[in-house]
């Protein structure tokens, strides 16, 4: 088990993560969701090493963990959402420098890229130059080299993004195995739909402390509502305020459109009301679900409720 | 550390380090084309001026060539940093130390790559410079000069590593190159020998660790029988030491 207490971290004067605890279990899949600036990264980063929390406490397995220490380093593959490749170097050379790394030699690099290579595609990226991938192959690449050293602890962060479906399933499917065999897996994710079924846990983070963590279908079940999704002038949207108000428990005001989270379902009539009386507006509704669930708990986590 | 932490690692970096570097030949050619054009347009456009100083207009070209060596070694060494940064910048560098690799795995495997690098242009000045000159030189010297600018290098480079990570961009950096390295040049005796020089700019060349890279060189080579300064061996062993100190702390408080 990783456990983090007390986690405070601020990049300069801006507080990121505010006396965050949580924990994550191996054989598990844990899913962090919440917005921008939320702390999703920052939290990961810190599992990772890469940035040192101040003050808080990590723990693993019930004794005090420093990311930072050689035995740590190798029991965690983590991908952060920036590519990190050398733009000098070709897809084969940055496996094997990964290996390299790790310890491991040639051979035993070989044998681990050949397993990766259903997954990522590592076969189709070979020889080619880093300059000259795509992002999603990039992406790719990134991950695998990641998870070249079989990490207990595979920590990603936005795996998913420029991946297209055929090797975002197969790299889903990949984490699955993973976690069947009592590896720990902790991504975050904007796109919640892509772990929602899978996840056993999800964390949904707001301001820097955590507002839910539990099963994905208790909190669907718990905090899951219908959304009416206005998108329209900004006339059009305050006369959908109006005309739902009473119904709507909250309102998420951004990029351009109005989120209304309604208290239960609207009656029948309300919406053809709405599209009658105002003029330029375009209306969606949303069944409730994770990941409704979650944009009600922390507006704006997730690219699906628009 | 063995095997896994040390020496596989750090192999891979020295790897890594030689091939990216001959992958980017605008860096390689800047510090191996910079120093000949010096030696070829100064030692010519100067020789007749300058012979008078150094004995005859042949003698120039013959003290200035062992110069314009370590002035490659200058030049190569302090661009070392710039491939730390752009490490940085693309975030491979933090990818390498989430890794077990020893601090050190990886310090010395750069400054080794980028050396033996800097070592191979040397050679190659110096053997157009001994063409151009056409004097008698001292080849059995040859590896005894090897090693002076292999720890002159290794102490300057590992000087442009510790500035990079602090500075962390390019355009700190190439102010780092500009700002240091004229004046060095300059107040060292790669252009003109010791009793040419004015006694303030003497007392400042004593200290260089140029003037005692340079002076070693034509000694060794050219059986000449100039001063070394200690202080400017000193210098070049503090640099290597402290540079190197607060390298392997910087790497340890490295954050993105």
């Amino acid at each position: 088990m990783l456990e983090v207490r007390g986690l405070d971290f601020a990049y300069g004067e801006t507080p990121v993560l505010r006396q965050l605890s949580t924990a994550f279990n191996e054989g598990h899949f844990s899913a962090l969701a919440g917005p921008n600036g939320s702390g999703k990264s920052t939290l990961l980063s810190i599992l990772a090493g890469d940035l040192l929390p101040r003050p808080g406490s990590l723990i693993c397995d019930g004794a005090e963990w420093n990311p930072r220490a050689g035995s740590s380093k190798r029991i965690v593959g983590f991908a952060s959402q920036q590519f990190e490749l050398d733009p000098d170097s070709d897809a084969r050379e940055t496996m094997q420098f990964s290996g390299a790394l790790f310890g491991m030699n040639p051979k035993a690099t070989q044998e681990r890229i050949a397993s990766l290579n259903p997954v990522f595609g590592l076969d189709e990226l070979a020889g080619r130059s880093i300059k000259k991938l795509s992002g999603g192959q990039k992406r790719r690449l990134h991950l695998a080299a990641s998870v070249v050293h079989s990490p207990q602890w595979i920590i990603w962060d936005e795996p998913f993004t420029g991946i297209d479906a055929q090797y975002s399933s197969r790299i889903m499917e990949f984490l699955l195995a993973e976690r069947k065999s009592g590896k720990g897996i902790i991504v975050c994710t904007h796109n919640i739909r892509d772990v929602a079924t899978k996840a056993d846990r999800v964390t949904v983070l707001r301001q820097g402390s955590i507002v839910v963590s539990d099963e994905p279908g208790r909190i669907s079940e718990l905090y899951g509502k219908w959304v009416l999704v206005a998108t329209g002038n900004a006339t059009a949207q305050n006369k959908v305020a109006e005309m739902l108000h009473g119904y709507a428990e909250k309102e998420d005001k951004s990029r351009g459109r109005t989120a209304f989270f309604l208290k239960e379902k609207l009656p029948a009539g309300i919406v053809p009301a709405l599209l009658d009386s105002v003029q330029d507006l375009h209306v969606v509704i949303k069944a409730p679900g994770l990941d409704t669930a979650i944009d009600f708990l922390s507006p704006g986590s997730n690219r699906n409720t628009e | 550390m063995g095997l896994n932490q040390f020496i596989l690692p750090g192999y891979a970096v020295f790897s890594r380090t030689w091939t990216s570097a001959f992958r980017r030949p605008v860096h390689f050619t800047f510090s191996l084309v910079q120093p000949l054009m010096w030696l070829l347009l100064f030692g010519f456009m100067f020789q007749r001026t300058m012979g008078g100083i150094s004995g005859s207009e042949e003698d120039y070209l013959r003290f200035l060539f062992p110069g314009v060596c370590v002035m490659t070694l200058l030049f190569g060494a302090s661009q070392s940093g710039i491939s730390l940064i752009r490490d940085m910048q693309s975030g491979y560098l933090y990818r390498i130390f989430r890794s077990p690799v020893h601090p050190l795995a990886f310090t010395l495997g750069k400054l080794l790559a980028d050396n033996l690098r800097f070592l191979l242009q040397a050679l190659i000045l110096f053997f157009i410079g001994w063409a151009v000159s056409r004097g008698e030189v001292n080849f059995y010297a040859l590896p005894a000069c090897l090693a002076m600018w292999f720890l002159f290098g290794v102490s300057y480079s590992s000087l442009s590593n510790m500035i990079a990570m602090k500075a962390r961009t390019q355009e700190l950096m190439a102010t780092f190159v500009h700002v240091f390295n004229m004046p060095l040049l300059f107040t060292s005796t790669i252009f003109i020998p010791h009793k040419a020089m004015p006694e303030w700019l003497e007392s400042i060349a004593r200290w260089n660790p140029l003037s005692f890279t340079a002076n070693f060189t034509r000694n060794a080579l050219l059986d000449a029988e100039l001063p070394l300064y200690w202080q400017g061996g000193s210098v070049i062993l503090f640099l290597l030491i402290a540079s190197n100190l607060v390298n392997h702390y910087t790497i340890q408080k490295l954050q993105p």
